[in-house]
């Protein structure tokens, strides 16, 4: 593949097997993601942006289906054996997560799961490896390296073990980032650190970023385009300015309008009425369709196709149809 | 005391002690509320806000006396909670309310809807008749949005926005004055978020209710406060009202402009600008820093930070700081907060 392009996702379907009948968590996503970019998968609780994420590392449970094409440098992802899987998982392609505390061994000094990284993807070392992984902890910017070396996850606060983490996956040497919520969990202080961490880092080590969050603030600071999703479906994708200055489709327009950005003697927040809908038996057609103030007999029948509003910026919408 | 002012709450204090392991003796205590002194208006809404281990939710358990201060005073209506006896002190929380951040586990799973509504009326001997209770219980989920449905459900077939109005009908069913809110909408989705901030602002009006609202998001603050405090350590830093202070850019603690400028605000036109970045963390509660409890992070810093306490200073009407030097934040970081601020309401306005 040469058109710049690092992961293609094709028609991603995901069902999970449920005592209570089949969930259909994805419903034919399609996305790309190209070098040095930083793509964002923003949407509400149960949209399915974190399950995307996982299915790109094959780390679904048991009870997942998944159905289509996971294109990584133009090899499908689903289709490889679980051998040459490992040498992408960590390594070609590294994560994050909220809780950098569950990610982390709380028996193992930090230094030493670093350097299992060498390890286990066989990594070229220049220096003695615990000088690599004090150079690691350095370019995360790391209070007092040599020192957190010997420091077990406990030991260290919210901010330092999310770098403790970034240094983990940086081991590898990824060209592919996948940061799940990485500062949901932080302090808005310690999250400006972090976020500007990762971006420097984007162009410190050449990296593509795909951003799994919730926060539109997030979102508007960090990502070059944007995939709205909601109930397993894509709403809307497009560039951030687009998305944020001239969103489209009715849920991008609802989202950002419930932001609390003015006061309540001003007006009140724009709500978007009912409730995410049971993946067991989901609307049909736009699945968005019975929360719409628009909705039309065709949305509740026909799954929306991908309309044009301008370069790189589609709305998967019936109204936007020809208009 | 004034009798606008509903609380008003004098150098409070609450210090735990650490009990663990070897260190049991030694008298180390976490300083979580170190001196604080405000006063919270009749009808309004007070934001607190501050990061994790500020001591938000420490501070609003005190003014509900949930638990007992190191030190100082918490006057409710002109009484003073802390002198009171058990009986007393019923009497007064029949006006008081909480609602915490997570209703699932702040809401009983084995008792229904109903019977978790009921309580508090046991409790405090409201209603003679089971009917009249019934008639409460129902009256009340309506003014919450919820409804004669949900009250043989049990917490656990609720959606988490639904949990929290349920939270948020156990608070006021017993008619209160007061009720403190900790992060009510942090655990919800934004477009709830805006459903609950909604229902809270139209529950104050119906109701004169006046909240204590903690949170860690400005962005919810602005929205919904009249006054905010920021507190940072245990302390209350800069005390200012919301819509023609906060919300203009107007503060004057560097703490606050630069939890401001770290948070992300959606304001895309602002970006590609050079973020100012406060460097650091917070520091230990259990041995917070000497003078200034801001002065290891604060880049303005002089030897006087480090050495003494800055007093509170009132340097508008109604508008309180301290710091030793509001003056420099003035001039290096509130111009940026102000067009930070400015860009966001025209995005409030819809103008792009």
């Amino acid at each position: 593949m040469n058109d710049g392009t690092l992961l293609k996702i094709e028609d991603l379907y995901i069902n999970f097997r449920t005592d209570e009948g089949i969930a259909k968590v994805i419903d034919g996503v399609s996305l790309d993601i190209k070098y040095g970019e930083v793509l964002a998968l923003m949407g509400e609780t149960g949209c399915g942006k974190s399950t995307v994420a996982k299915s790109i590392l094959r780390l679904l449970p048991k009870n997942a289906e998944v159905r289509g094409k996971i294109l990584f440098k133009g090899t499908n992802i689903l289709d490889l054996p679980e051998s040459e899987l490992r040498k992408i998982r960590g390594k070609e392609i590294g994560m994050i997560f909220q809780d950098p505390l569950t990610a982390l061994n709380p028996v193992f000094i930090v230094g030493n799961q670093i350097s299992e990284m060498f390890k286990i993807h066989k990594l070229r070392i220049k220096k003695t490896i615990l000088d690599e992984v004090v150079e690691l902890l350095k370019n995360v910017r790391m209070p007092d390296p040599q020192r957190r070396y010997y420091s077990y996850p406990f030991e260290l606060s919210g901010g330092m073990r999310q770098r403790a983490m970034i240094a983990m996956m940086l081991a590898g040497r990824p060209s592919l980032l996948i940061a799940d919520e990485p500062t949901s969990a932080l302090d808005v202080t310690i999250q400006a650190q972090i976020l500007k961490l990762i971006m420097d880092l984007r162009n410190d080590y050449n990296m593509s970023i795909l951003l799994i969050t919730h926060d539109p603030g997030v979102v508007a600071e960090m990502a070059d385009r944007i995939v709205i999703m909601y109930a397993g479906q894509i709403a809307e994708v497009g560039p951030v300015r687009d998305i944020f200055l001239n969103p489209q489709h009715p849920y991008t327009k609802g989202l950002l309008r419930a932001l609390p950005l003015g006061h309540k003697e001003e007006r009140e927040l724009e709500n978007i009425p009912g409730r995410v809908p049971n993946l067991i038996e989901p609307p049909p057609g736009c699945r968005f369709h019975p929360r719409c103030p628009h909705a039309m007999e065709k949305c509740k029948k026909e799954k929306p196709k991908p309309v044009v509003v301008s370069n790189e910026h589609f709305v998967f919408c019936h109204l936007l149809r020809g208009g | 005391m004034v009798r606008s002012d509903l609380v008003v709450v004098e150098d409070l204090r609450k210090y735990f002690p650490i009990r663990a392991g070897l260190f049991k003796a030694k008298g180390a205590f976490v300083h979580a509320v170190d001196g604080v002194s405000l006063t919270i208006k009749r009808g309004e809404t007070f934001g607190l806000a501050g990061e994790s281990g500020c001591g938000k939710s420490t501070f609003a358990r005190l003014l509900l006396r949930l638990i007992e201060p190191t030190g100082g005073k918490v006057l409710f209506d002109g009484v003073d909670i802390f002198s009171l006896g058990k009986k007393e002190l019923k009497k007064v929380r029949k006006r008081m309310g909480i609602v915490f951040q997570d209703p699932k586990s702040s809401l009983n799973p084995r008792m229904t809807i109903y019977n978790i509504l009921k309580r508090p009326l046991e409790i405090h001997g409201i209603g003679s008749s089971k009917e009249e209770k019934l008639n409460m219980v129902l009256e009340i989920l309506e003014k919450v949005g919820l409804g004669e449905e949900h009250l043989n459900r049990y917490p656990h077939e609720l959606s988490g926005g639904q949990q929290q109005r349920v939270s948020i009908a156990r608070a006021i069913i017993t008619k209160p004055d007061f009720v403190a809110l900790d992060e009510p909408t942090s655990a919800l989705d934004i477009s709830v978020q805006a459903q609950i901030l909604n229902l809270l602002v139209k529950l104050q009006r119906e109701f004169k209710l006046t909240y204590l609202f903690i949170t860690h998001n400005l962005m919810v603050m602005q929205y919904v406060s009249d006054r905010v405090g920021i507190m940072y350590l245990g302390k209350v830093v800069e005390v200012l009202n919301t819509r023609e202070e906060l919300n203009m850019g107007k503060v004057y603690h560097p703490y606050t402009a630069f939890l401001m400028l770290s948070t992300p605000a959606v304001d895309i036109r602002e970006r590609g600008r050079n973020k100012i970045i406060v460097p650091g963390e917070v520091p230990s509660p259990i041995n917070p820093p000497p003078g200034c409890r801001f002065h290891p992070r604060c880049p303005f810093a002089k030897e006087k930070c480090r050495r003494k306490e800055p007093p509170v200073m009132e340097i508008r009407k109604g508008h309180y700081v301290a710091c030793h030097f509001p003056s420099i934040t003035e001039e290096k970081l509130t111009p940026y907060v102000e067009e930070r601020m400015e860009s966001i309401r025209k995005l409030w306005r819809g103008e792009s």
